[in-house]
């Protein structure tokens, strides 16, 4: 099902969307582009270079109530957290971010189920966008992904110029697409060569920058290398990379609250933080930059394989474009490609 | 540039100089980064000009032995405040002063180059070119300088072994507290949404934390989880709570690098915060924090005639 939407009208798609989601789109916020919840269609940014958080805290909050409990005597009484039930449609998600949503699913869906997550999860509409605005640190071509290829989402756009090209992809963004006709006029050949013709050139600029075949070949061996001393020192062991994120998942659980009541909460955490690994008697099992550094890049290019048959990073490049401190991915994974003995 | 890649592979032959902290060109358009040169050959990847922003100080101590290290009046302040702090040995160190004319912000350039793919880039004089795959630019520097910049009184760094060229005398400065004077004058409201508005969006990373020179203490009290200053959810009234404690522990010791403000990816002005106190303190104490290595810090001093009786 291809269909074309003039720009125009893009307002009122989403104000009829809007009637059964909450819309979160993009907005522009002084300088970055951040997902938010709209209810002023006209802000939706639809074309735009990298978001600067990814939308995954729609899904996974950076913080979220578990439960609230109350003591009373000896008696303590628990009240689960319930998640919103007004549906939500995430529109203008760039493919990278559609993919580390599937990435997420498999852990959030592994051992234990994750309510609060699936319940979110289900009742999300997914609305992607073609990403024609790449930019120097972007790398899904070198990851399984392009920038056109928003694999698992509903409804999927193309900006032409003047108009939208539109893909109902599952069948629930079939069935809104026909509920809607009357905003769309029928794709033709004409539309679909020059949607091919587009991804053609954005696929120029993100070029390939290694195999990933080779890198994951070559992390079983590099544990021990040398190369983690020498690329880990610039590192600051903030938390931006981490929190930026579209695939990482850490997080914590904490109480807040006092003797009487209080809730229980998960936060976001970083494994690049000093205290992420730090026990109750004050051992810390990853000390130093080079331990933890080599933790994230094993998470995703080795464990996350071994646990889940991917790789848990989507090339969007945000951890490589905000690192205060210059950490390059990229470069991180072309010496891996090398190998060890190239340290 | 011959002359810092020269400087530095006469130190590195030295047998007590472990490594030279400077930086190295990066990959994206408008980058440098941090870059420790071991051996003569790293040497020559040192690069030196309006570029290189990271303060480079924090990292003298991930090394056991002695370093040189390239500064500019930026890093040189945060090692006097540090020094003075007693955090680094000044016989571990071989300092380089570079003059400064002000540091570009690498984020403003490529918000110009409005996401043209960029071959290389090159500093001439007051001008930046940029080379993209077909064709190239050139901007004027002093349009894309940060926002620490224009109004900075030290154009030399106020401690070397050795200086790179003479010392710069400066003239004509904007003012450096006009922002904050002007934020002083907005009713108290005003002033509590404009804050607000700002540090909801901050996602606790503590990128402003982990960058900055002076903050080094070994436990920050973010981290402390028994007891728990401060809530771990990243709600309005703990993210003031941690940003409001910052300021105040770097009253009198932030020497207004910038690298807060530029590490945060939210955009969060820390800097006005921090201005803020710095005015405090100069108005109270007569102080600017890493001018003078030998004027004693106020809040780590005391005076036998202080006016106050706690202190006595
Ligand atoms: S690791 Fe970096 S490039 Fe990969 S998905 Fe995460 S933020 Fe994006
Ligand atoms: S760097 Fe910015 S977002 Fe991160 S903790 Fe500091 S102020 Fe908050
Ligand atoms: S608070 Fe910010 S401006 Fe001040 S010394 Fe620290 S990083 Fe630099």
């Amino acid at each position: 099902m291809e269909l074309i939407l003039k720009k125009e009208k893009l307002k009122e798609f989403l104000e009829q969307l809007s009637k059964n989601y909450e819309i979160i789109a993009p907005v522009k916020e002084g300088e970055l582009i951040n997902f938010k919840s709209v209810k002023d269609f006209t802000k939706v940014v639809m074309t735009y270079q990298k978001s600067i958080k990814s939308p995954k805290e729609f899904l996974f909050p950076q913080c979220e109530e578990l439960y609230k409990y109350k003591f009373s005597g000896k008696d303590v009484e628990i009240k689960p957290a319930e998640v919103e039930k007004k549906p939500k449609a995430i529109v203008g998600i760039h493919p990278c971010d559609a993919v580390a949503i599937k990435i997420l699913d498999k852990l959030f869906g592994w051992d234990y189920k994750d309510e609060l997550y699936f319940e979110r999860r289900n009742n999300t509409l997914l609305i992607s966008i073609t990403c024609n605005t790449p930019d120097w640190s972007c790398f899904c071509t070198s990851v399984e992904g392009t920038p056109y290829d928003a694999d698992g989402t509903d409804i999927h756009f193309t900006d032409t110029g003047e108009t939208y090209y539109i893909e109902g992809k599952s069948e629930k963004g079939k069935q809104i697409l026909q509920d809607n006709n009357n905003l769309f006029t029928e794709a033709k050949k004409e539309d679909k060569d020059k949607v091919e013709k587009i991804k053609k050139e954005i696929m120029e600029q993100v070029p390939v920058k290694f195999d990933i075949k080779k890198v994951t070949e070559n992390m079983d061996c590099i544990f021990d290398s040398k190369l983690w001393d020498r690329i880990s020192v610039k590192c600051i062991h903030c938390g931006a990379c981490a929190y930026l994120c579209p695939t990482c998942h850490c997080f914590d659980i904490n109480d807040e609250g006092n003797y009487e009541e209080g809730k229980r909460i998960r936060c976001w955490d970083a494994c690049m933080f000093g205290h992420f690994t730090k026990m109750a008697g004050g051992h810390n099992p990853r000390e130093d930059e080079k331990t933890r550094y080599r933790q994230r890049i094993f998470h995703k290019f080795n464990y996350y394989i071994k646990n889940f048959d991917t790789i848990s990073c989507v090339g969007c490049g945000r951890c490589i474009a905000e690192c205060p401190a210059g950490m390059d991915l990229v470069k991180t994974l072309q010496l891996i490609e090398k190998g060890a003995e190239h340290e | 540039m011959e002359d810092i890649i020269n400087i530095a592979r006469e130190l590195i032959k030295r047998d007590d100089i472990e490594a030279i902290i400077g930086y190295e060109k990066g990959r994206a358009p408008f980058q440098t980064v941090p870059f420790f040169a071991r051996t003569p050959e790293d040497c020559d990847k040192l690069i030196m000009n309006s570029l290189c922003v990271n303060n480079l100080v924090s990292y003298i101590n991930q090394f056991s032995g002695k370093v040189a290290i390239f500064v500019k009046p930026c890093d040189a302040k945060a090692l006097v405040g540090l020094l003075q702090e007693h955090q680094i040995e000044r016989e571990k160190l071989h300092i380089i002063g570079i003059n400064c004319q002000g540091a570009l912000n690498p984020k403003k350039l490529r918000n110009a180059i409005k996401g043209r793919m960029v071959k290389d880039w090159s500093i001439n004089g007051d001008k930046i070119k940029v080379y993209y795959e077909s064709g190239e630019e050139e901007f004027n520097i002093k349009d894309f300088l940060l926002d620490k910049c224009p109004a900075c009184d030290t154009r030399t760094p106020p401690i070397y072994d050795e200086l790179l060229g003479d010392e710069i005398k400066t003239a004509d400065l904007p003012e450096l507290l006009a922002r904050v004077k002007e934020l002083e004058k907005l009713p108290a409201a005003e002033k509590q949404q404009y804050w607000n508005e700002h540090f909801e969006r901050c996602l606790r990373c503590y990128a402003c934390v982990k960058i900055c020179p002076l903050c080094y203490c070994e436990r920050c009290f973010v981290e402390n989880a028994s007891p728990q200053w401060i809530d771990k959810s990243n709600n309005l009234k703990s993210n003031k709570a941690f940003h409001l404690i910052r300021a105040y522990h770097l009253a009198g010791r932030c020497i207004d690098c910038g690298e807060c403000d530029r590490a945060c990816p939210m955009d969060i002005p820390l800097r006005e915060l921090n201005l803020k106190m710095r005015k405090s303190v100069e108005e109270h104490f007569n102080y600017v924090p890493g001018k003078d290595i030998d004027v004693p810090p106020p809040l780590s001093t005391f005076k036998k005639e202080d006016p106050q009786d706690f202190i006595r």
